[in-house]
């Protein structure tokens, strides 16, 4: 049996799909279309998986352990049983929560650096009287 | 006339489906379908909010995703290719024979036994997972690498890795005099040989005899199981049994793996009509093949049926489970690797059939199954699984359907295309499959 267990630092950054996939898969268990719905919604939009990209990422992940497929239907009378299911895993989740930590750390960084930038190209009245 | 919208999503999937003739066939036969599902919704989708006007605006993106991301998965498969030759040193030191066997264990035995010669593992449970008709050796091989990482059994590079190395020394038979394949009588050896009887057969074989050792039993060996229990000097005894193959052999072997790839079992059943004497041990291997199909009554294969019975026995860890159900089986086949396998499914699902006793998680082993976590697990039987016993239960109406495939069979869907009647001992299509 293959195990699992490594440092989650050892796969960051994770690409966009990738990491939109996990945050779609902390509400629940989702199938593809599932994901690609969650996405849409949670980004308005602005971020579109296409299916290649969509399995390409989850084959990436199933490989990775940072999620698993599985056999429990939310609504197995509704649902169709070609569709397959995906679960965050605990190391998903690591995962997910070290790669939000260094995004956190990025936007820290970017916005300390632009209030640099406005700063500076303040016109110097501003500035004196600031 | 037509239903426009029924027109357009159609010939969108037909023109899809093509497409996803790009990607690489191991990809395309794990993912292809799902991928066509999703296209088919976003299609659908797009059609109600703005027609075929909609349908066709998708097509711009979609076919850039395609496209970018079957290259990008041909790149994967390359950069695999390139760190598998590696291993190919040690196994090209070959001289006049090459032995082809089911496992390490024997492997290293053969080793012992001073015969010369290169020794090529051919290790795969043909009998789990998906062996489509109509792959060469190469693009099985990418196929059953990926269903084994699936399956957590192996990282998809290692072991895409050791079936191309695998692949390799077999192209290069040719440079050896004598090829000696030593297999057994069990259906995990037999789906072996019959996979390289096949493929022999569609080679050029007149600079090298072929020849096969095969046996179900040995002197002073009460239980015999397998080769792995031979020392090397009975190993070596069987050296001088070898038998040259004949054409009608690798005739009916290629013939026996073609229905087993077969996506209609009846295929499997037809050939199991014919005369198979040459290859003694083939017809009830792939007889207990059929076994694995969903049992008429109560939905389960006979192993999983054989788990059930087990631990109602009063069988109850991981290990007595394993233990037990193979001394079921007329010539067991099943490694514990995949039988954890079938435990773990049983465990899960809507309505799983088993549980832990004490409430947790049925977890798998971490590392091997000497993980004491692992093997103190206590299972039982649920009142679902007590009920299939009494023939008040169905395995696929708990799950809600089926997606698994046997040999070149793939039953997907809310009941099985095809079960095992176990009292008639033949294929039968349930009504209401698809």
């Amino acid at each position: 049996m293959q195990t699992r267990h490594q440092d989650p630092e050892l796969l960051l950054p994770l690409t966009p799909a990738v990491f939109h996939i996990l945050l779609s898969l902390v509400s629940g268990d989702h199938h593809g279309y599932g994901i690609m719905q969650e996405v849409n919604g949670s980004t308005e939009g602005k971020f579109r998986l296409g299916p290649g990209t969509l399995y390409r990422s989850i084959k990436q992940m199933l490989a990775q352990g940072l999620i698993i497929e599985w056999d429990e239907r939310p609504d197995p009378a509704l649902d169709d049983q070609r569709r397959r299911y995906y679960r965050l895993t605990n190391f998903g989740q690591c995962v997910l929560a070290a790669e939000t930590e260094r995004l956190e750390h990025v936007l820290q960084v970017a916005r300390a650096k632009q209030r640099g930038l406005a700063q500076n190209h303040q016109p110097a009245g501003e500035a004196a009287h600031g | 006339m037509a239903d426009p919208s029924k027109r357009i999503i159609a010939v969108s999937e037909h023109l899809y489906q093509q497409l996803l003739g790009a990607y690489p066939a191991a990809f395309r036969h794990q993912y292809g379908a799902q991928m066509t599902q999703v296209f088919l919704d976003c299609c659908r989708a797009a059609y109600q909010q703005s027609g075929t006007r909609g349908v066709l605006q998708l097509w711009i993106p979609a076919l850039g995703d395609l496209l970018s991301n079957a290259i990008a998965e041909h790149v994967s498969m390359l950069i695999a290719l390139f760190h598998a030759p590696r291993r190919l040193v040690f196994q090209r030191q070959g001289g006049p024979m090459l032995h082809i066997t089911n496992g390490d264990s024997v492997g290293g035995t053969l080793r012992q036994t001073g015969l010369p010669g290169a020794i090529v593992i051919w290790k795969d449970i043909l009998h789990e997972g998906p062996t489509p008709a109509g792959l060469s050796l190469g693009q099985m091989s990418q196929l059953r690498a990926q269903f084994l990482a699936d399956c957590a059994l192996g990282r998809y590079e290692e072991v895409l890795a050791d079936f191309l190395s695998r692949d390799t020394t077999l192209a290069q038979f040719a440079a050896h005099q004598e090829v000696i394949l030593w297999f057994e009588h069990d259906l995990y050896d037999q789906l072996q040989l019959i996979q390289l009887l096949d493929w022999f057969s569609q080679q050029d074989r007149t600079t090298s005899t072929i020849t096969l050792i095969c046996i179900n039993a040995f002197p002073g060996i009460a239980h015999f199981l397998g080769l792995g229990q031979l020392n090397a000097s009975q190993l070596r005894s069987l050296y001088e049994t070898r038998r040259p193959l004949t054409e009608e052999i690798f005739r009916l072997g290629s013939e026996a793996w073609k229905a087993y790839c077969s996506p209609d079992p009846k295929a499997l059943e037809d050939f199991l009509q014919k005369d198979t004497s040459v290859l003694p041990f083939l017809k009830a291997a792939l007889l207990r093949h059929l076994e694995q199909f969903p049992a008429l009554q109560g939905g389960l294969s006979r192993t999983e049926r054989q788990i059930l019975e087990v631990v109602a026995s009063g069988v109850h860890t991981p290990l007595e489970i394993f233990r037990a159900t193979q001394e079921q089986e007329e010539s067991p086949f099943l490694g514990d690797t995949p039988f954890w396998l079938y435990l773990s499914g049983l465990c899960t699902g809507r309505k799983p059939f088993l549980k832990r006793a004490d409430g947790g998680t049925f977890s798998l082993p971490t590392a091997d199954s000497h993980d004491p976590a692992f093997r103190e697990q206590v299972l039982a039987l649920t009142e679902e699984g007590q009920n299939v016993l009494v023939g008040q239960a169905d395995w696929i109406k708990s799950k809600s359907g089926i997606d698994r495939w046997l040999g070149g069979v793939h039953l997907q869907g809310q009941e099985a295309a095809w079960r095992w009647d176990t009292r008639l001992a033949t294929l039968v299509q349930p009504q209401g499959a698809a």
